[in-house]
C-alpha cells in the first residue's frame, strides 16, 4: 500500500505539473489572442491602463 | 452541582496546550498582525471548541458544528470566498505580461514536492494532497482542497488552513533566503526592460469567461473553484457591476471570513488536533512554501539559459498566490542589490499569475487525487 501511494503520488505529480503548465500555456496563448484581436479591431482606452 | 462543575472537572492538559495554541494565534494576530482577518477568528475558535462539553460545537445542535457541515463540508463558505477574491483581483498586470504565467506555473512545484514528501511519511493520498495544496499560499483552495479529502479528521484542515495562512504571513522572512541560496549577485541585479502595455476593457470582459471554459474543460472538478473566482472577477471588469462588486470585496468577503475562521478554529479540539500529524502539517507546510519559492526561481534560471533578454530569477518567487505580498519582498530585495532596479511590474504580474496557477493546482488535485484514491 505505501509504495503504491508513493507510485500514486509520483503519477499525480507529473501529470499536475505537466496539466498545470498546459492550461497556463492555453491561457498564454489565449491572452496573446484576446489583446491582439482587441488592439486591432477596437479603438484604445486610454484609461485602462 | 456536579452539573456546574463538570466543565472544569473535565478540563484535561490537552485542552489548557490548546487554549496556548489559540493565545499564539490571537497574539499573532493582533501584536505582529500575520493575517489577523482570519488567524484571530481561527484562535477564538479554538477556545470555544475546547471548553469541555462546549455547546457550541455539540454534535447534534451545536452551532459551530452546524455551520461546518452546511459551510465548510459542502464548500460554500470557500467558494463564496472566492467570489469575493475574485472580485479584488486585477488581472490587469498579467494581461499586460502574459510571459508572466509561467512562473504561476513553477511556483505550483512546492505543492507536488510537499505532496511526495508527506506520502514518504505515511499520509495517506488525500492527505498528502491536501498537506501539498499548503504550497498554493492560497487559503481558501488549501480549505476547499483539504475539506474534500480529509473527512474523518476535521481538525487536520484546521490545520492545514493555520500552516497557510501562517506560512503566508511569514513570506517576507521565507522566502528571501531561500532566493539567496539559489541566486548569484549578479544575477539579482538583471534589469528588466518594463512597457507599458494597454489593456482594452473587452479582454479584461472575456478572459475571467475564456479562462473558465478553458479551465472547466480540463478539470470539470475545479469549476466551482475556478469558475466562481473568474465570476467576481466578472462582476468586477464588467463596468456595471460596481456595487455588486463592492459587496462582493467588502460585505460578502468581511462576513464569510468571519465564520470561517471561527468554524475552522471550532474543529481544533485537543483530542484531535494534538497529534504527530499536525506537527508533520506546520513542518511540510514550510517545506511547500520554501518548494514553491526555488521551483519559480530555478524555472527563471532555466529560461535565462534560451533567452536573449534575460529575466531577473527572483521574479520566478513570486509566481505564488500570496499576493502582493510576495512581489513586495522581490522588489525590496531588489532594491537592497540596486537602488535603481525596478522590478516591481514584473513582479506583479507573476504574483498575479501565481493566484491563477494556484486554482489551477487545486483544480488539478481535485480531479486527479480520486482517480487514484
Amino acid at each position: 500500500m505505501y509504495w503504491e501511494n508513493i507510485n500514486n503520488g509520483l503519477t499525480i505529480s507529473g501529470i499536475g505539473l505537466a496539466g498545470v503548465f498546459t492550461v497556463l500555456i492555453i491561457f498564454f496563448a489565449i491572452t496573446k489572442l484576446l489583446m491582439y484581436a482587441a488592439n486591432k479591431f477596437s479603438k484604445p482606452d486610454k484609461t485602462n491602463f | 452541582m456536579q452539573e456546574l462543575l463538570k466543565g472544569i472537572t473535565n478540563f484535561s492538559l490537552g485542552n489548557l496546550i490548546m487554549f496556548a495554541v489559540a493565545g499564539i494565534l490571537i497574539y499573532l494576530a493582533i501584536s505582529k498582525e500575520y493575517e489577523p482577518t482570519l488567524l484571530l477568528p481561527i484562535g477564538f475558535g479554538a477556545i470555544l471548541a475546547n471548553i469541555p462539553f462546549s455547546a457550541a460545537i455539540d454534535e447534534t445542535h451545536g452551532v459551530l458544528t452546524f455551520l461546518y457541515n452546511n459551510g465548510i463540508h459542502n464548500d460554500l463558505f470557500p467558494v463564496l470566498i472566492f467570489i469575493a477574491v475574485g472580485a479584488m483581483i486585477d488581472f490587469g498586470p498579467l494581461l499586460q505580461n502574459p510571459f508572466m504565467l509561467f512562473f504561476g506555473a513553477a511556483a505550483q512545484f512546492g505543492i507536488f514536492a510537499t505532496m511526495m514528501i508527506a506520502l514518504l511519511l505515511g499520509f495517506d493520498l488525500g492527505a498528502a494532497a491536501s498537506i501539498g495544496i499548503i504550497g498554493a499560499a492560497d487559503g481558501p483552495t488549501a480549505i476547499f482542497v483539504a475539506g474534500k479529502f480529509i473527512k474523518d479528521n476535521p481538525a487536520l484542515v484546521g490545520a492545514i488552513t493555520v500552516a497557510a495562512y501562517s506560512y503566508m504571513s511569514l513570506v517576507p522572512i521565507i522566502q528571501p533566503p531561500v532566493i539567496k541560496a539559489l541566486t548569484t549577485k549578479k544575477e539579482r541585479l538583471i534589469r528588466m526592460d518594463y512597457k507599458q502595455v494597454n489593456v482594452p476593457k473587452v479582454v479584461k470582459i472575456i478572459f475571467p469567461i475564456a479562462i473558465t471554459i478553458i479551465a472547466g474543460m480540463v478539470a470539470p472538478d475545479s469549476v466551482s473553484l475556478i469558475g466562481l473566482l473568474m465570476f467576481g472577477n466578472l462582476i468586477r471588469e464588467c463596468g456595471v457591476l460596481e456595487r455588486l462588486s463592492q459587496a462582493a470585496q467588502n460585505e460578502l468577503a468581511n462576513l464569510v471570513t468571519i465564520l470561517l475562521g471561527v468554524i475552522i478554529g471550532s474543529t481544533m479540539t485537543a483530542d484531535k488536533f494534538l497529534r504527530w500529524d499536525t506537527l508533520a502539517i506546520l513542518g511540510l507546510g514550510l517545506f511547500a512554501f520554501i518548494f514553491d519559492t526555488a521551483g519559480g526561481v530555478l524555472f527563471a534560471k532555466f529560461l535565462n539559459l534560451f533567452l536573449k533578454n534575460k529575466i531577473n530569477p527572483m521574479v520566478g518567487a513570486a509566481g505564488i498566490s500570496a499576493f502582493p505580498m510576495s512581489a513586495r519582498v522581490i522588489q525590496k530585495m531588489a532594491t537592497k542589490e540596486d537602488p535603481t532596479n525596478f522590478i516591481i511590474m514584473q513582479s506583479i504580474s507573476a504574483n498575479v499569475s501565481g493566484q491563477l496557477g494556484s486554482v489551477v493546482a487545486g483544480g488539478m488535485l481535485l480531479a486527479l487525487v480520486p482517480t487514484f484514491f
